[in-house]
């Protein structure tokens, strides 16, 4: 085999093994997506809490809390804001995120969201701290076991009536 | 029994042309016989196959599941129809016919085979029939392409004959 | 060619690396999206506003506060001890008062200086009292057998024992002095001769002596008709010690024991024989037991506390790193005819001169021994090398009449002993002053890196056995001889009449390392009514606070002062009591109204306190918040200094209502506690609240 020969053949090999493996991992994207696990219920989703008007989206993948308020200068706590449930009978991993928040941001002290195991229970991973922008890190909820999600809502000193801010969070489901 | 069947996507046949066409471009290279463009144009189509992949997934919402299935089964007739051809070429050739009776055993039974299978489980409710049908259609485009492409060496070799 | 090949297939995997990994994608999960929307602000339903009791501070938006409640003292009294003739517990007092109105006033440093008693006497015995001795001997000379007396306070000599075999006639002494190589400086003390003995011990009356602690003494006898029992054997020496066995004195050969024994013991040598013999000697036996009396008392105050204001003796010392004390303003001048300088002194690093007036006046270092240029130069050197990290007890004797130049020395654990004597021509009297320094000399010359207490300069030469008596205990400053004296205890007064304050110079401190401390504790016990309670087992200098309230159950409170050691306590001691009393006051109140909760909404709620947090709460006896609306709400209790009630109840808040934070304080100590707490305000039927935060602040 001459040397124009030999470069063409690697020249050749290499753009398969690339098209190739490129290829793979598309396919296989393709099957893990269209794979019918969005034909089944999801088996984490929200529940309405008692402390508040909750509406939910379909499937209950999606949550807005329409009634919390909070007074200038004091803490606003609401226990019962709106709960997580765990369908399956086996145990899952979720986390909860800041994603945005927008409104008179400036005029909040703080925003804490926290996850319990029962009303007034025990707290669940960390707090999440709007301001920080940070999450509750990964909780584990056991298998047909619902959390509770608790806000704390503080207006800074001053803050008016008219004020009001919108704060959206996302529960990440590995 | 575990169930050993398992879901296949249409997006499979793109992927086994895929392959046919770089196996193609890999052989058409070592051997003698084909010029160089024939062996980057098989290369080609590989790539263009990649494409195919990639404007599958970005539009699997979009596409409908024949949609998908009639394009990417396409393709793969297009790799067999190639693979057949090169054998029908590497007959006819005068210096190559024990090459192609090797190609033919090696290469063009074996893909065949291997496409007829996974065409039998993505179509698990289709006929026997139909799948025959569309393995012989498959052959006659291969044989055809060759005359297409080398009418000269076809009938040199239909006249030796 | 080739390169430009090259050249497209570089190109070409650039291509495909860059854009093939990109066009791959690897995780995929689920989101969930919660929105909360919208967050309102509302103006706040329920507030506080200041209450009519304390002072309360309302902020921004009544949802916080702050209150100060100051509690008052009431009744307080600082009730002196009024008599020192109770007898509650039917037995008499011991020990004496030395002036007891002066704890009815003050503190004042007039005391009232508290004594032990001597109360009974044990008796105790000294020598060699073993009646195991088989053997026996005659002898026709003097003989004495010698050892260093017990370190025991305030022995008399009343009987000295001998043990006889036969029949026979005995003389025998007590003498004191001398060394224990040679007696021949001894001199008779008390003695009995001429004494009918028998078989066996013989008990032997003598007048009684008192005999000074740790002075050598000797036991003389001679004896005729009979012989003495004795061994060979140093082991058998009981308190004679010494291993130095009996002194023999050579002449008179025939030794008369009908006649008094001599007055100094004769010439001789020592032999290993060891006389059954023994001294028989009493001591007392020191205690104090006094009562002191409160009559009509106020006994109904919340705080009730006995305070004593004690002084103890040497509380510190001189620690000189660098520095030094100049006496007076420099001039006192103690080079007199006869003399005593005596002091403590702890060397650091040894060297230096610890005290001096003059160059032919001072006392310096050579290498680790003492001299005293002491009228010239190097007068005296000590025997005793001295190290660094211990305290030394220094005295220096001088008399010019009878040229005696003495140097004693003793530590913590000894008494001190002659280190050297040097028959002495020179004369201090006529040196004169440069500069009266201690811890360095005449003028602040090479200061002595250490510490030092207690010096005293007397204008006679005292005698050994009158220095260890009050070497380690301090003196009144009134004791005949004495002219300047320097407790060093936090200050260079001079307490003797020469009155020469003196004061520092240089790098110094006073520490409260010291050389000696009052041997015995002295406690103080309070009557319940039928027994006694000990309230401190040591009283301290200063004052000496504790609560009574608990005994404080009527109008008579008494106590007593009573020694540690009450058995067998040969050493007399004494305290020094400034002033003694009851302090006696209330701090409580009410603090109604301290701040109001407002419903403005028209809803109703429920609230509770909840403290979450504190400091300094310790003083407080009873503390105790309530919410108040008609009837009270026990919300938060402190009791005696720790929450017994950390959280309330909740109490309902109706709408359009105001309620009260009402406060109960008793106190002890003055000071400041805080205590923050929370107000949550529920509303009905969930779990939502609001948090208000208030700050009490109680002084």
């Amino acid at each position: 085999m001459d040397k124009r020969k030999r470069l063409d053949l690697l020249v050749l090999l290499l753009i398969s093994v690339f098209v190739v493996a490129a290829s793979a991992s598309v396919y296989n994207y393709m099957y893990i997506q269209a794979s019918p696990i969005g034909v089944q219920s999801p088996y984490i989703r929200f529940v309405s809490g008692n402390d508040t008007t909750s509406t939910l989206g379909s499937n209950a993948t999606y949550a807005k809390i329409t009634s919390m308020a909070g007074w200038p200068n004091a803490t606003r706590v609401y226990e019962d804001a709106l709960r997580i449930q765990n369908t399956d009978t086996n145990p899952h991993d979720v986390e909860l995120m800041f994603d945005s928040w927008s409104g008179q941001t400036s005029s909040i002290l703080y925003i804490y969201v926290k996850i319990f195991d029962s009303v007034g229970g025990a707290q669940q991973g960390s707090t999440l701290s709007v301001i920080a922008q940070n999450s509750t890190g990964t909780v584990t909820i056991p298998g047909s076991t619902t959390y509770y999600v608790q806000w704390e809502i503080r207006w800074n000193g001053g803050a008016l009536s008219s004020y009001s801010v919108t704060v959206t969070l996302r529960l990440k489901v590995p | 029994m575990p169930n050993l069947a398992t879901e296949l996507l249409p997006e499979f046949f793109l992927f086994l042309g895929i392959d046919f066409f770089i196996a193609l471009a890999l052989l058409t290279c070592v051997m003698d016989y084909f010029r160089r463009t024939v062996s980057y144009l098989y290369e080609a189509a590989a790539v263009f196959g990649y494409i195919n992949m990639l404007m599958s997934r970005e539009f699997i919402a979009n596409f409908g599941e024949y949609m998908r299935f009639s394009y990417c089964f396409l393709y793969l007739t297009l790799a067999l129809a190639n693979v057949i051809g090169i054998n029908v070429y590497l007959m006819v050739s005068k210096k190559s016919w024990g090459t192609a009776k090797a190609f033919a055993s090696c290469i063009t039974f074996p893909t065949i085979l291997i496409s007829a299978f996974f065409f039998s489980l993505y179509g698990k409710e289709v006929s026997h029939i139909l799948t025959a049908a569309l393995i012989s259609s498959t052959m006659a485009l291969g044989i055809g392409i060759t005359f297409l492409v080398v009418p000269e060496k076809v009938k040199e070799w239909m006249g030796r004959r | 060619m080739a390169i430009r090949r090259l050249n497209r297939l570089y190109l070409l995997c650039v291509f495909l690396l860059t854009i093939l990994p990109l066009s791959v994608n690897g995780s995929v999960w689920n989101n969930l999206l919660s929105q909360a929307s919208p967050i309102q602000c509302e103006e706040p339903k329920v507030i506080l506003q200041e209450g009519t009791a304390g002072t309360s501070t309302i902020y921004t938006n009544n949802t916080s506060a702050t209150v100060r409640i100051v509690t008052p003292t009431q009744n307080e009294t600082q009730d002196f001890v009024d008599n020192n003739t109770s007898n509650v517990d039917s037995s008499a007092d011991k020990g004496t008062h030395d002036n007891f109105s002066a704890q009815q006033i003050g503190p004042d440093s007039i005391y009232d200086v508290l004594k032990e008693e001597n109360t009974s006497v044990t008796f105790n015995s000294w020598g060699i009292n073993s009646s195991a001795f088989t053997s026996t001997s005659t002898h026709a000379t003097y003989r004495y057998m010698g050892e260093t007396s017990p370190n025991i306070d305030n022995m008399t000599v009343i009987k000295l024992h001998i043990q006889y075999s036969g029949t026979g006639t005995v003389a025998i002494a007590l003498y004191t002095g001398g060394t224990l190589t040679d007696p021949t400086g001894a001199t008779k003390r008390t003695e009995a001769y001429n004494v009918a003995v028998s078989n066996g011990w013989n008990a032997i009356d003598v007048p009684d002596y008192s005999w000074p602690k740790n002075t050598i003494t000797w036991i003389g006898w001679a004896h005729g008709g009979g012989g003495v029992y004795y061994s060979t054997s140093s082991e058998d020496a009981g308190d004679f010690q010494s291993a130095t066995g009996r002194w023999d004195q050579t002449s008179p050969s025939n030794a008369n024991e009908s006649s008094p024994m001599p007055t100094n013991p004769g010439s001789g040598s020592f032999s290993d024989y060891w006389y059954a013999m023994y001294v028989e000697y009493r001591t007392p036996n020191y205690e104090i037991d006094l009562e002191v009396q409160w009559t009509n008392v106020d006994y109904d105050e919340e705080n009730e506390e006995l305070a004593i204001y004690a002084y103890k003796e040497n509380t510190h010392s001189l620690d000189a790193t660098g520095g030094y004390m100049i006496t007076g303003d420099g001039t006192p001048n103690w080079g007199s005819v006869t003399g005593t300088i005596s002091f403590w002194i702890w060397w650091d690093t040894v060297g230096n001169r610890p005290w001096g007036q003059h160059d032919n006046m001072e006392i310096r270092f050579s290498v680790s021994q003492l001299v005293l240029d002491w009228g010239a130069a190097g007068s005296l050197s000590s025997n005793t090398i001295f190290t660094q990290y211990k305290w030394y007890f220094i005295a220096v004797v001088w008399n010019e009449n009878t040229n005696d130049l003495y140097l004693y020395v003793g530590d913590q654990n000894n008494a001190p002993k002659q280190d050297r004597y040097v028959s002495w021509t020179s004369a201090v009297s006529t040196v004169g002053v440069t500069q009266n320094n201690f811890m360095a000399s005449k003028g602040g010359v090479n200061p002595t890196n250490g510490r030092g207490d207690d010096l005293r300069y007397w204008n006679t030469d005292r005698t050994l056995a009158q220095i260890q008596g009050d070497y380690k205990k301090e003196l009144a400053g009134s004791e005949a001889n004495l002219r300047s004296y320097f407790r060093l205890n936090n200050n260079f007064d001079d307490i003797g009449p020469n009155n020469n304050d003196g004061s520092g110079s240089g790098s110094y401190s006073f520490i409260t390392n010291v050389p000696f401390v009052p041997s015995e504790n002295i406690r103080v016990d309070v009557w319940d009514g039928s027994t006694w309670q000990n309230l401190f087992t040591d009283l301290t200098s200063g004052w000496n606070n504790i609560s009574v309230s608990s005994y404080l159950n009527s109008s008579i409170f008494t106590i007593r002062f009573k020694g540690s050691i009450e058995a067998n306590d040969a050493t007399q001691d004494a305290w020094n009591i400034d002033a003694a009393l009851l302090h006696v006051w209330t701090s409580k109140g009410d603090f109604n109204y301290a701040l109001r909760i407002t419903e403005n909404n028209g809803s109703n709620w429920k609230v509770r306190l909840r403290a979450y947090d504190q400091f300094s709460i310790g003083r407080l006896k009873n503390c105790s918040i309530y919410i108040y609306d008609g009837t009270n709400s026990t919300q938060i209790i402190i009791l005696n200094g720790s929450y017994s009630q950390q959280i309330g109840p909740w109490y309902d808040l109706t709408a359009l209502n105001t309620e009260y934070i009402w406060m109960h304080i008793e106190r002890s100590i003055s000071g400041t506690s805080y205590i923050y707490i929370y107000l949550e305000i529920l509303v009905l039927n969930t779990t939502i609240y609001a948090r208000f935060i208030i700050t009490f602040v109680i002084t």
